[in-house]
């Protein structure tokens, strides 16, 4: 008796376990690649169904850029594309998920759990039999972004980047914090976030690159990658990951249009607007749409910096700053100067000057060519003031030497071009062209 | 839960094997430089950012700086005062700023964060424990 229970058991076992059969509620959650990972959204959310699971109509490399309120919390200059992942190798079993954060500060797509369909499993990252990964971020607020690791394939306008490492932000069955990802403040809900996501479309081809990689001295406790040690999840240990298995610049991994993007945004006048609109165009010099020969190229150093000579509009010179940066992921202009800050309630270090500073900026790389920009700083507090989104004037203090964050205020009325690290470009410029770079 | 194991500021300096919930973070570290009327530890974590302790004639660590690939945790550097970091981030989000570098001026405690992907840096020190006639600006550039 004892021994066909046993028996009885373990053919169910092999009908029900590890087979991804829809019905199939995953139970380890410590347990390896077999295991399969539920969003955490609320009963709402379903998978798509009509217009968003019809196949892309637009133009094959290109998606919709919006700056607007967001889907919770104050904020500006906020930019958002929508991204639609997909289990592996289907079109129908999809979720898109609006109001994703474009930040060219970063690379890898970050979802919040709680933006993914209960319906929507995907398998766990990692080797059969391994443990659960998971990752960790943190940004200079404090908060973190800790969640596992799965694979799915990641959908933008007609081009789809397969297998890919995705984490999932915030996901409730894997609470258990560690490391630097313990002492701030968890990211779990679109007003943690502001967003529902990040798709990080920065120069690098991976969130951490070799630093990570099990070929690297000190790998393990790189702070960024963990595993489940338990099946449960109730503890995790620091974990190693290839550079190939590691969060991955989504653009990279399509089959074609996969060397660069260009973000290219309408200009907003003075003093903003509610909703300002652009575009990302995927490759460089792929089709009749990306080609950008009239672009000068700025290459970049390893850590993705230029040099910006500021000057006033009459030409005096205003320094140098060698740690200079091109990120949709900052909501404003950043840099040490001698402008007045605002006082509260606007006093996170903006800038109040009385009247409209302009400046000019000679952008220039580690290799020969620069290009002439402007940029002009408004009074903060009659910015935010209006319940606008998309403020085009918006700067403040970075307290870092040498530091000039050009964020998303830089990209308004302009088209930026990105060179991602490893890949090369022609109808960038003239000539072949190798990342990392930007060009303008 | 932060929880006070030395290297914080406003305690004592990292100690090697003793300040252990903090040591498995720690890949490195240099013992004290002397100058006048403070030591200087340096401690390079694991994941490859480093830290400079400043400490007082009292044995506590004033301030501190950092700089590297990625954050350090804020409860390990900042110990008891991590809720004041908390609070005065949670009140600049309320304002809007999202994104940008930290800076926080409140109870005592002055700190930057700042910096991007791969390079971050930043400082933190308490007003009332600097020593007489230093200059903390100056010390932390």
């Amino acid at each position: 008796m004892k021994r066909f229970f046993l028996m009885l058991v373990s053919a169910l076992c092999l009908q029900g376990c590890g087979g991804g059969a829809a019905n199939n509620t995953p139970v380890a959650t410590g347990a390896g690649a077999d295991t399969l990972i539920s969003g955490n959204a609320s009963v709402q959310s379903q998978l798509d169904v009509g217009f968003n699971s019809s196949p892309w109509a637009g133009e094959v490399n290109v998606v919709d850029l919006v700056v607007d309120s967001g889907p919770d919390g104050p904020g500006v200059n906020r930019l958002y594309t929508s991204v639609k992942i997909c289990q592996p190798g289907s079109t129908a079993v999809c979720k898109t998920i609006d109001h994703v954060l474009v930040d060219t500060g970063s690379v890898g797509l970050r979802l919040l759990a709680s933006a993914v369909p209960v319906n929507l499993q995907l398998s766990a990252a990692g080797n059969l039999g391994d443990k659960v990964l998971l990752g960790c971020a943190n940004f200079l607020d404090g908060s973190f972004a800790w969640g596992p690791l799965v694979v799915a394939d990641v959908k933008l306008a007609g081009l789809t980047a397969s297998n890919t490492t995705v984490q999932l932000v915030g996901h409730s069955d894997y609470r258990h914090v560690q490391g630097q990802c313990s002492s701030g403040d968890p990211i779990v809900t679109a007003t943690d976030l502001g967003a529902n996501g990040i798709l990080g479309v920065g120069l690098s081809q991976q969130d951490c690159g070799s630093a990570c990689d099990p070929q690297s001295r000190r790998s393990a406790r790189n702070g960024r990658y963990f595993s489940c040690v338990d099946a449960a999840c109730t503890q995790v240990a620091g974990s190693a990951l290839a550079v190939d298995k590691q969060l991955q610049q989504v653009v990279a991994r399509f089959p074609t249009d996969n060397n660069g993007l260009a973000i290219q945004m309408d200009g907003v006048a003075y003093p903003g607007v509610p909703v300002a609109r652009g575009k990302m165009i995927f490759g460089l010099g792929t089709r009749s749409n990306n080609q950008y020969a009239g672009a000068q190229v700025l290459a970049t150093t390893n850590q993705g910096f230029l040099n910006g000579a500021l000057s006033s509009t009459n030409g005096v010179s205003l320094g140098n700053f060698s740690s200079t940066f091109l990120d949709t992921g900052s909501n404003g202009i950043y840099f040490d100067f001698n402008l007045p800050s605002c006082v509260y309630p606007y006093d996170s270090g903006f800038y109040c000057p009385l009247a409209d500073m302009a400046f000019n900026v000679v952008l220039s790389g580690v290799r020969s060519g620069q290009v002439g920009a402007s940029f002009t700083v408004s009074n903060a507090a009659q910015l935010l003031s209006r319940g606008n989104f998309a403020l085009p004037t918006l700067g403040g203090s970075i307290s870092m030497v040498g530091g000039l964050d050009l964020g998303l205020p830089f990209f308004f009325g302009r088209t930026v071009v990105l060179g991602i690290d490893g890949m090369s470009a022609t109808g960038v410029g003239a000539g072949t062209v190798n990342g990392p770079f930007y060009a303008l | 839960m932060p929880v006070s194991v030395g290297a914080a500021l406003g305690e004592a300096p990292f100690t090697p094997g003793v300040s252990e919930a903090v040591d498995g973070r720690v890949a490195r570290y240099e013992a004290a430089k002397v100058a006048q009327g403070y030591r200087s530890y340096t401690l390079e974590l694991n994941n490859g950012t480093v830290v400079q302790e400043f400490v007082n004639s009292n044995g506590r660590v004033f301030a501190l700086r950092w700089s590297g690939p990625d954050l350090p945790d804020m409860g390990m550097l900042l110990g008891s005062y991590l809720p004041v970091f908390k609070a005065s981030v949670q009140a600049a989000r309320q304002a809007g700023k999202r994104g940008g570098p930290v800076v926080v001026q409140a109870g005592g405690l002055v700190l930057v964060s700042t910096g991007a992907m791969q390079a971050f840096s930043g400082y933190a020190y308490l007003e009332p424990l600097l020593p007489a006639g230093l200059d903390v600006q100056t010390l932390l550039k």
